[in-house]
């Protein structure tokens, strides 16, 4: 069976079994419909029952028309729904009958209640309602129907749901069973078609590849019917047929084979040969001779060249190969083309050294004929041998230049023959067309030797040290102080002033050497040769040590000049030293360690009276006194062991036999190594007179000294006796200090202890008085009036006592007071005082100044109230002033009362002392005491200035602590 | 916002509540009694002057909820209704 026709009968069968199940889901589908739809009405119809059931209830409770309406409105949709329920089954049916018949009696019931409750004859309730009975037993019976129609309906939706569950189960059997017949379809349609046709699709695509890589012995099975079947048949008469036109692979394989091998043959063999060609270190090239006219070779062609050619010559290959041999070197030597065309017409191989000029290099070349018209060279580059050995054949040169050069050195002592020698040997042995050496004189490079076959080279030139002629390398050699080397004329713009007649002479290069002596450049050694850059460094630093060995000679000949003419000197020193000692004014002697004398110059001479000749040769004894020779040689000894003598007197004894005081200076001499003393050279100074001088002015200071010591112990006396003094002094003043504060505790107590038994004895005798007053006799009152009298006054004497006391004891630290404030506060105390005597107080401004507030109270008080108290017949006038004055305040109280005699100045200030009698003026006599003493504890002073009947001024002044401008008091204040 | 002004709650207990509540709007037979109820009550307690209570249905407008949401109305109807 083809496979259109299984496809076919596939689809068919799978089409019918599809529609037959699609139809039976559709059926059962439309069924389950139904029952959901009648068991929706069942339970309508059970609800329904139940609302009528209540809709009753409520009738028979109100008996409203409403009730009624919507009873019947209700009834009216459950018939309906009734109606409309349609049942198969039997069971169903019997079902649905009880429904119905109940529906029919539930009507009957009500429109019988309804009937009865509107009718007259309904039994009534006494207030005009329905019987109660008859509503229960009404009720009841609708109860009764609605109870069966739901019972009834409930058994109906159950049995409908329970129908409606079976069909959607079997429902779902049928979906299950096509879901089935799909996969069965699709597993056997795979089992029986599919693989099958895989299977035999992969033979043929198995089949093609074979037939594709040349393989057509391939035969496909055929025993299929199906359009697969057919395929193969035509793959294999394909393959059968291509066999026929086509050659056998076998013999297609053999002669590849061979073909292959033939290559790789030729490749290997050709790789070889281009490898050896690429890869050789000597230079090859194939060429082919160009004849003219007459069969005569005038160049040749470059056919091909190696790389190597290209290494050796520095030429490319696309610049050489098909060009001619003028046109790749046209300044080349022609000797090249008769060579070559030798070997290329004859076939006689050659071997050669020869220099290229074009490409600058030696070769060794082979050449042989390769083809008729044709040949090949094998070449080497030998440049860097060629150079080599010219190079050794230079130095060897130089070498025995040097050589012969240092032997002339040692040998000749004269420099001009020296210089004359070396450039000779240099420029013969050395082969150097000029060698010269100048020397500068004057900023010129003067030629003071030369030789070679160029000397006269020198004649037409000048060479300087600065300038233009300066820049050349010998100036620069000079300037410079180093080796300069030029090494082509044609190109070195430093040469331009020679550069023509150097050219003229054959020269190409230079160089230049500086000579040296102590190290200075004073000339050069200036070669030339005939080549460019025939100056290299090694031969340069041959040169440079010939040069050196140049300069060590010039400095070694003028060593030996040197210590010629330092011989010279010193002999010529040794003279003049000689003169010097021998008369000089001074005598000087000279002594070896032996202590001979060996020099006694002229003045010693006249020291001693000694000629030189008497003394030379001699100890030094000879011109020691007997009694000083021991100690001067001691001396001596000291300056013989190293120590320097310096201002020495040492006595010298004349031949006439008096001695005279000499001060001497010497000093060692020492050999040449430094260590041992040679000699002792002392030079003398004649001071006899002066020692006689310096030895009264000795005695003259002495006597100076013993009379300032007399005088220094008597003041050393007075000076202890006034410490003593101002020693006792201040003891006393300490005592006397002492003593004041012990005196004036013991007031402050006497008089405080004294008031207590004073105050029992003034009260007994006031007691007595006030009890006993005029019952005693006249004498007794009288007695007893003194004894109150007298308590009165010891009590006013001890409180003086006690305030004059309390001043040094209880008083307070000074501070700032203002005057002003202390005088109202006096005035104050005052007051009844001075409005009983009309006493008119003025003031001045007051200062500020530091002080005890309270003790200044009481001072201006007490003050104030002597002036109220001594008046004289007018009223009292007071004023009270201040005044700065140096480094204090001065204040003054001025009043117009009865005045002080002045012999009584002193006395006014003693403690109880009075002037008038107490029934004159009453009071102790201690205010101006304790005012002195107030005064006194602030550091300042008290007095008075008084006139009898005139008026009296205190005065009191207190150090000055607070700084004021003097202006501010100037404003008189008037106060009462 | 306008529930939580009227009971006068917090955003916040707003916040929490709101989800708990399902709301749905209906017309149903119990409305129709409970007015008769009251209907009855007022009449007992001559809160009123008519002996009888109203038929409420005539008062109650179901046409506009039947049509967008009929499972909604359950009052039932007179028999003379359509």
């Amino acid at each position: 069976m083809k496979i259109r026709t299984q496809l076919m009968i596939s689809m068919v069968f799978f089409g019918v079994a599809v529609l037959m199940i699609s139809a039976s889901v559709m059926f059962t589908h439309q069924l389950v419909e139904q029952l959901n739809k009648q068991e929706e009405i069942a339970k309508n119809i059970e609800l329904e029952a139940g609302e009528l059931s209540y809709l009753s209830n409520d009738y028979l409770l109100y008996q409203e028309s409403q009730q009624v309406d919507r009873w019947e409105a209700k009834f009216s949709t459950f018939s309906n729904d009734l109606s409309n329920l349609s049942v198969d089954r039997p069971d169903q049916q019997v079902l649905v009958n009880n429904i119905k018949a109940n529906q029919l009696r539930l009507k009957e019931i009500f429109e019988d209640v309804t009937s009865k409750t509107k009718s007259e004859s309904a039994p009534q309730a006494s207030e005009g309602k329905v019987d109660i009975a008859f509503i229960q037993v009404s009720g009841s019976r609708i109860g009764v129907q609605v109870q069966g129609i739901v019972f009834d309906a409930a058994r109906l939706s159950q049995m409908l749901s329970d129908q409606a569950d079976q069909q959607k189960q079997r429902n779902y059997l049928l979906i299950f069973a096509l879901m089935g017949a799909f996969a069965a379809f699709l597993l056997s349609n795979y089992i029986f078609f599919y693989r099958g046709t895989l299977n035999s699709i992969a033979n043929l695509q198995a089949g093609t590849k074979a037939i594709g890589s040349g393989n057509l012995d391939i035969l496909l099975e055929e025993n299929r019917n199906d359009e697969i079947g057919e395929l193969s048949r035509a793959f294999n008469k394909m393959a059968s047929d291509l066999k026929g036109v086509t050659a056998s692979k076998t013999d297609l394989e053999r002669e590849v084979a061979v073909r292959k091998r033939a290559e790789e043959t030729l490749s290997l063999s050709e790789e070889r040969y281009r490898s050896l060609f690429k890869g050789m270190t000597e230079g090859f090239a194939l060429h082919e001779i160009l004849l003219d006219e007459n069969g005569k070779p005038y160049d040749y062609r470059f056919l091909d060249i190696n790389p190597a050619f290209e290494r050796l010559t520095g030429l490319q290959r696309v610049d050489v190969v098909g060009k001619t041999h003028n046109e790749v070197l046209p300044n080349d030597s022609p000797r090249w083309v008769k060579t070559y065309g030798a070997v290329a017409l004859t076939g006689e191989p050659i071997q050669f050294e020869n220099y290229s000029q074009a490409l600058e290099r030696y070769f060794e070349v082979f050449t042989y004929r390769p083809a008729p018209g044709q040949f090949a060279t094998v070449f080497m580059d030998i440049t860097e041998r060629k150079r080599q050995e010219v190079k050794i054949a230079k130095l060897t040169r130089l070498y025995a230049v040097l050589s012969r050069a240092n032997e002339a050195i040692v040998r000749i002592r004269d420099l001009e023959s020296l210089f004359t020698e070396v450039c000779r040997i240099v420029a013969d042995v050395g082969d150097f067309p000029l060698v010269w050496i100048g020397q500068v004189k004057e900023q010129q490079v003067l030629p003071v030797a030369w030789s070679g076959p160029a000397a006269d080279y020198l004649k037409e030139i000048s060479v300087e040290v600065q300038g233009e002629l300066g820049k050349g390398p010998t100036g620069t050699c000079i300037r410079e102080n180093r080796t300069v080397v030029n090494d082509d004329f044609d190109i070195n713009p430093a040469t331009s002033p020679w550069r023509d007649i150097a050219i003229l002479y054959g020269f190409c290069s230079s160089a230049a050497f500086p000579l040296r002596r102590r190290g200075m450049v004073t000339g050069a050694f200036t070669l030339y040769s005939t080549e460019p850059k025939a100056f290299d460094a090694e031969q340069v630093g041959l040169l440079e040590s010939l040069s050196s060995d140049i300069s060590y000679a010039l400095d070694a000949l003028e060593q030996e000049e040197l210590r010629i003419r330092a011989e010279e000197g010193l002999r010529e020193t040794r003279d003049y030293l000689e003169n010097l000692i021998g008369y000089a004014n001074a005598p000087i002697i000279v002594w070896d360690p032996t202590f001979r004398i060996t020099r006694f110059n002229h003045a010693f001479e006249r020291l001693t009276g000694l000629r030189a000749a008497e003394a030379l040769g001699k100890h030094l004894n000879i011109l020691f006194p007997e009694e000083s020779r021991v100690a001067s040689l001691d001396h001596i000894r000291r300056a013989l062991s190293g120590e320097r003598w310096e201002a020495v007197e040492i006595p010298i004894e004349k031949t006439d036999g008096s001695v005279r005081t000499v001060l001497w200076n010497s000093a060692n001499i020492y050999d040449k190594e430094g260590t041992l003393i040679s000699a002792t050279i002392a030079q003398g100074q004649d001071i006899t007179e002066r020692k006689l001088a310096e030895e009264n002015l000795r005695k003259a200071r002495d006597e100076l000294e013993e009379r300032v010591q007399e005088r220094t112990k008597e003041l050393s006396r007075a000076s202890e006796e006034l410490a003593a003094r101002a020693q006792e002094l201040a003891r006393k003043s300490e005592d006397l200090a002492r003593s004041n504060d012990e005196l004036e505790q013991f007031a402050y107590v006497a008089s405080h202890d004294l008031q207590e038994p004073l105050r029992m004895i003034s009260s007994y005798v006031q007691l007595l008085s006030r009890r006993y007053s005029g019952r005693l006799d006249n004498d007794a009152d009288e007695f007893i009036a003194y004894a109150v009298e007298g308590t009165k006054r010891m009590q006013q004497l001890i409180n003086d006592l006690l305030a004059y006391s309390r001043v040094g004891t209880r008083g307070r630290p000074p501070v700032a007071t203002d005057f002003e404030q202390v005088l109202s506060e006096a005035m104050a105390n005052l007051k009844i005082a001075v409005e009983e005597s009309e006493a008119v107080v003025t003031h001045d401004k007051l200062p500020t100044e530091v002080a005890d507030e309270i003790q200044m109270v009481q001072l201006f008080q007490n003050l104030i109230g002597n002036a109220i108290k001594f008046k004289g017949h007018e009223s009292p006038r007071i004023h009270i002033s201040a005044r700065p004055a140096g480094d204090e305040w001065i204040f003054s109280v001025q009043d117009n009362g009865i005045g002080i005699d002045p012999q009584f100045f002193d006395r006014i200030f003693t403690i109880f002392q009075r002037l008038h009698g107490r029934n004159e003026y009453p009071g102790t006599g201690i205010g101006l005491t304790v005012s002195k003493k107030i005064v006194e504890r602030h550091g300042g002073r008290i007095w008075l200035e008084s006139e009898t009947g005139k008026g009296t001024t205190f005065y009191f002044a207190i150090p000055l602590q607070i700084r004021v401008k003097p202006n501010s008091l100037g404003e008189q204040i008037e106060g009462k | 916002m306008i529930v939580r002004k009227e009971l006068n709650y917090t955003e916040e207990y707003m916040a929490t509540v709101w989800p708990d509540h399902q709301f749905s709007l209906s017309l149903d037979e119990s409305l129709v009694l409970a007015m008769e109820e009251e209907g009855r009550w007022m009449i007992n307690n001559n809160l009123t002057t008519p002996e009888k209570i109203s038929d409420y249905r005539n008062y109650i407008y179901m046409k506009g909820l039947e049509k967008v949401k009929p499972e909604s109305v359950n009052i039932i109807r007179r028999s003379e209704d359509p």
